[in-house]
């Protein structure tokens, strides 16, 4: 509580003179963009349609072949095709209900930190309880008890358990924020608390969502390809890493390719999530004016 | 001196509740300001002086309603302050306004510093569009700062600039009064200058009142008419600059204008050495606040006991002390009125 | 003239920046003797900070001190020193002294186990001894209960407090140099005053050279006698103390000294100095004050003035030496 605390610190380098931004942030991007493109361009890239069960044939695992580059599953289906197209369902279950996390998450967050005061109580109260129901028994029981669970039902689920984070760090983000000399500005200069919220403090949350958000994708990833794997998320005969994982699932790893590709594939997005999330904290931690 | 006061404050407190925990009994309050009154007339500057916990933060943003006082009245221009909500209090918000201490985080780093000065005007529909444009540029250019900044960052500039650009954004509304929280604790000096020589040009022209808040006796010195001296959220020593300089009566405003350091060597004033810390309002010593640190030769059990009133004991001049000497001249001792 | 007890040749500190290098520090020389306080002073940017660091080899990420500089310590060369060296010397012959002492303290570490750290690092001290030595110290810098105060966490005690043991930790091993970068600035001011008079009886206690940074031409008043005023980098006037505040000869000095509010003045506009310090990463060329100088003439844009001798022990950088009769009333 010391007058004039920023007056100068000990160590007073301006701004300028601290060292260049390093590079980081291009690699993972790069990657993410890369992720996406080819689960869109899944159509075009994959060699036969996913679900074909072939005619002619066996109808049974075989290991990777010139025609089938991944291997087929049980039932036939070219590996590689169902790889691809799976990315599309991993990645977009992950995106979307990350995104409908992030959203309420971040409603609920700012309107506890801004109003604070019973609201705030009540909101955070409630992040508690909720905070302390695992969520992947949740999921696990949900999942199982309904019958054919359909994708946006997937996407809702998941979503509507991974808000909890969000909110609390967007409280504290708030709060703090609220402590600002510029808000109390913004106070002085007559501004209604909704301009306050929206025009002052709502973009340096930007931030923060960011990061939670691509930490909480490769999270969804894990969790879709986790109920998919035990045949309760994504149902068949759509294909997603985690179905493909399932139905390769036998003891003694005689069907490696079976867990081999769809696996890369899991591990890679979320590696590549994670290091996005990394290089975007990193960077803002750099910018920002120490919210 | 004009008839009525543009500002009149009585009794201002200002309670803070800390929860301690479940086994140290459950809340305490901490008095950050405690029974302050004071008048700032039309034009005038008012310094408002102390340590760090004497609570002339807390003062100065209660004034503005930034932080809600526990009790006490505030009247501004006739109108009382505390009774106005919502709407009513946000208009009224033009006529009184603030320039903040950090330069670095008084500025929304996200606005450009055309937009943040543009804020109040926007807000109070005094101007909008291109005029509004216009209107920043002339206020930029009245504090001292090129026209074409309006379109920059805060991180752009410097922090003399920096509180510049906050001088520019509470004069967008045209207050008639402004309270300058430590504006220039944490400049440089020659930038200090600088900013003390806009805000004293600013309030010629604008007939601006002031109340200036502030830790640095010698910038005070530049700036008020009047000085109030706080300690533990009271104020104890109340008069116009030269006496308080020339003359402090309370202790605590004699040892205080003896700890500033004099820019030449040797010319340390005998100098009073207080012994102890500046104390913290979450535990204050009983009767009053000063006495454990109180040099006065009649200190005694009164002290220990009662809290001292701020009476008048010379003319303009008011102290909060059991045993500073009342003028022979003076007015029978009374209350700030 | 005995052998100084520090010698600084040719300090020049630089920075990577994203517009290019910044050259913090360039080319500042200075030495203390035994006993004697020197002041660094100017304002944000200048320099004096990176300065006081490079002595200790302290420099922040990013800075490198050019191959050329010369930091001696007696005989030593610092630059020079193996890091395990290098560590022995701190604390013990070279002591340090922060701004800001709460954040300078462990906070997770009560005072009288960091002070007898200190001492542990370097003596051979048992556990006991330390402590002993750590709560004397804490009483001859005038910390109240000492002994119960050594027993409490940084977060326990003021401002003034931890500063004053901060100051006990830099004087524990009896340190023949002490370098305070802005000691009192985060203080209020009556402790500032009770902080100042502890340094002063140290340093007659024991002799000890100081070397002060600050801003605060007050306290450079009070403290030093000997000043060294820094801008943009570099050193631009260097004088005794009386010297200096009685007849500054750089125009920026003589400015600095103007603009520092005081009591006795009659209020009055304060003289300022219009404009502001330029860009560590394009100081311009020429005098770097010369855009804010009032004497400034066309010579300052082209030509870099150097630092001249113009009496004993009374340095300057301004063209105005060579050519005095430019100098506007």
């Amino acid at each position: 509580m010391m007058h004039s605390a920023s007056r100068t610190t000990t160590l007073a380098v301006p701004r300028a003179m601290r060292r260049p931004r390093d590079r980081a942030l291009h690699v993972p991007l790069v990657a993410v963009v890369l992720l996406a493109s080819i689960a869109v361009a899944a159509p075009w890239l994959a060699p036969v349609p996913p679900n074909q069960i072939p005619s002619d044939g066996l109808i049974t695992a075989s290991s990777p072949t010139m025609a089938h580059p991944f291997g087929t599953d049980p039932l036939g289906r070219d590996v590689l095709s169902r790889v691809l197209y799976g990315a599309r369902v991993s990645l977009g279950v992950g995106t979307l209900s990350v995104a409908l996390a992030v959203g309420f998450g971040g409603v609920i967050g700012a309107v506890a930190g801004f109003m604070g005061g019973v609201v705030d109580t009540v909101l955070m109260r409630l992040v508690d309880v909720l905070l302390a129901i695992p969520r992947l028994l949740l999921l696990l029981v949900v999942t199982a008890l309904w019958e054919s669970l359909p994708l946006s039902g997937l996407i809702v689920l998941l979503g509507l358990t991974g808000w909890y984070d969000v909110a609390r760090l967007v409280r504290a983000d708030v709060r703090a924020l609220c402590g600002r000399d510029f808000v109390a500005a913004a106070r002085a200069a007559g501004a209604s608390p909704a301009r306050v919220l929206w025009r002052h403090l709502v973009p340096h949350l930007q931030p923060t969502l960011l990061v939670l958000g691509t930490l909480g994708l490769a999270n969804a990833i894990v969790l879709e390809a986790s109920l998919s794997f035990l045949g309760l998320g994504v149902q068949p005969p759509q294909a997603s890493w985690g179905s493909i994982l399932g139905d390769g699932y036998v003891p003694g790893g005689r069907r490696w390719w079976l867990t081999l590709f769809p696996g890369i594939a899991v591990v890679s997005s979320v590696l590549t999530c994670n290091a996005l999330a990394d290089a975007l904290r990193r960077r803002f931690d750099g910018r920002q004016v120490g919210v | 001196m004009s008839a009525t006061p543009l500002l009149s404050v009585r009794g201002l407190t200002r309670d803070f509740v800390q929860s301690r925990g479940w086994w140290r009994g459950s809340t305490q309050r901490v008095r950050a300001v405690a029974d302050v009154s004071f008048d700032i007339n039309a034009g005038e500057t008012l310094a408002l002086v102390g340590e760090s916990g004497c609570g002339k933060t807390t003062t100065g943003r209660t004034i503005l309603r930034l932080i809600e006082p526990t009790s006490g009245q505030i009247t501004f221009d006739g109108d009382d302050l505390l009774a106005l909500r919502g709407e009513a209090l946000r208009a009224r918000r033009r006529d009184l306004q603030i320039v903040f201490q950090d330069p670095w985080g008084s500025l929304n780093p996200r606005l450009t510093i055309g937009e943040t000065v543009k804020e109040g005007l926007l807000v109070h529909r005094l101007a909008s569009g291109r005029a509004a444009d216009a209107r920043v540029e002339e206020l930029l250019r009245e504090v001292g700062l090129r026209p074409e900044f309006a379109r920059r960052y805060p991180h752009e500039f410097s922090g003399g600039q920096r509180q510049r650009i906050g001088i520019a954004r509470a004069l967008a509304v045209s207050p008639r009064f402004v309270v300058c929280d430590e504006p220039v604790s944490a400049l440089d000096v020659s930038v200090q200058a600088q900013v003390i020589n806009l805000l004293r040009d600013l309030q010629q022209r604008r007939g601006l009142s002031y109340l200036f808040i502030a830790h640095d006796l010698a910038v005070v010195a530049h700036m008020a008419d009047r000085v109030a001296v706080m300690y533990l959220g009271r104020i104890v020593e109340l008069a116009p600059r030269r006496a308080l300089f020339a003359q402090p009566r309370m202790p605590y405003t004699q040892a205080l204008v003896s700890a500033v350091p004099v820019p030449r060597p040797g010319g340390a004033r005998s100098r009073i050495l207080l012994l102890g810390d500046p104390p913290s309002p979450v535990n204050p010593p009983s009767g009053c606040g000063f006495h454990p640190r109180c040099f006065h030769p009649a200190k005694d059990e009164r002290c220990r006991r009662e809290v001292p009133v701020l009476e008048q004991k010379a003319p303009h001049h008011w102290v909060a002390c059991h045993h500073a000497p009342v003028d022979a001249a003076s007015p029978t001792p009374s209350l700030l009125p | 003239m005995t052998q100084p007890l520090l010698t600084v040749h040719d300090l020049r500190v630089t920075f990577e920046t994203e517009t290019g290098p910044a050259r913090a520090v360039d080319s500042v020389s200075f030495t203390l003797h035994a006993g004697e306080t020197l002041a660094l002073v100017g304002e944000s940017g200048c320099g004096k900070t990176l300065t006081a660091l490079s002595v200790l080899q302290l420099l922040p990420d990013g800075g490198h001190l050019a191959p050329t500089s010369r930091i001696t310590l007696r005989d030593q060369e610092l630059t020079e020193l193996a890091p395990g060296t290098l560590r022995g010397i701190r604390g013990r012959e070279v002591a340090m002294i922060f701004q800001e002492p709460m954040a300078a303290l462990n906070p997770v570490l009560r005072i009288g186990d960091q002070l007898a750290e200190v001492v542990r690092a370097h003596t051979e001290a048992s556990r006991d001894e330390a402590w002993q030595r750590a709560v004397h110290m804490l009483e001859r810098v005038g910390v109240p209960d000492a002994p119960l105060r050594a027993r409490q966490y940084p977060h326990e005690l003021s401002g003034g407090l931890c500063q004053r043991a901060m100051i006990a930790m830099a004087l524990l091993l009896d340190p023949a140099l002490v370098i305070a970068d802005e000691p009192t600035t985060a203080l209020d001011v009556t402790v500032q005053a009770q902080v100042l008079d502890v340094l002063r009886a140290q340093r007659e206690r024991t002799g000890l050279a100081l070397l002060l940074i600050t801003h605060d031409l007050g306290v450079v008043a009070e403290l030093a006698s000997r000043v060294i005023v820094m801008y943009a980098g570099q050193v631009v006037e260097e004088a005794p103390v009386a010297l200096l505040y009685d007849s500054p000869t750089h125009p920026y000095t003589a400015g600095l000294l103007a603009a520092v509010p005081t009591l006795d003045v009659e209020r009055e506009r304060l003289p300022d100095i219009p404009g502001t310090v330029p860009a560590a990463t394009a100081w311009p060329a020429g005098c770097r004050f010369r855009d804010r100088c009032a004497h400034a003439w066309e010579r300052c844009a082209i030509d870099a003035p150097a630092l001249t001798q113009v009496a004993p022990a009374h340095r300057v950088r301004c063209h105005l030496v060579d050519e005095p009769e430019r100098r506007r009333a």
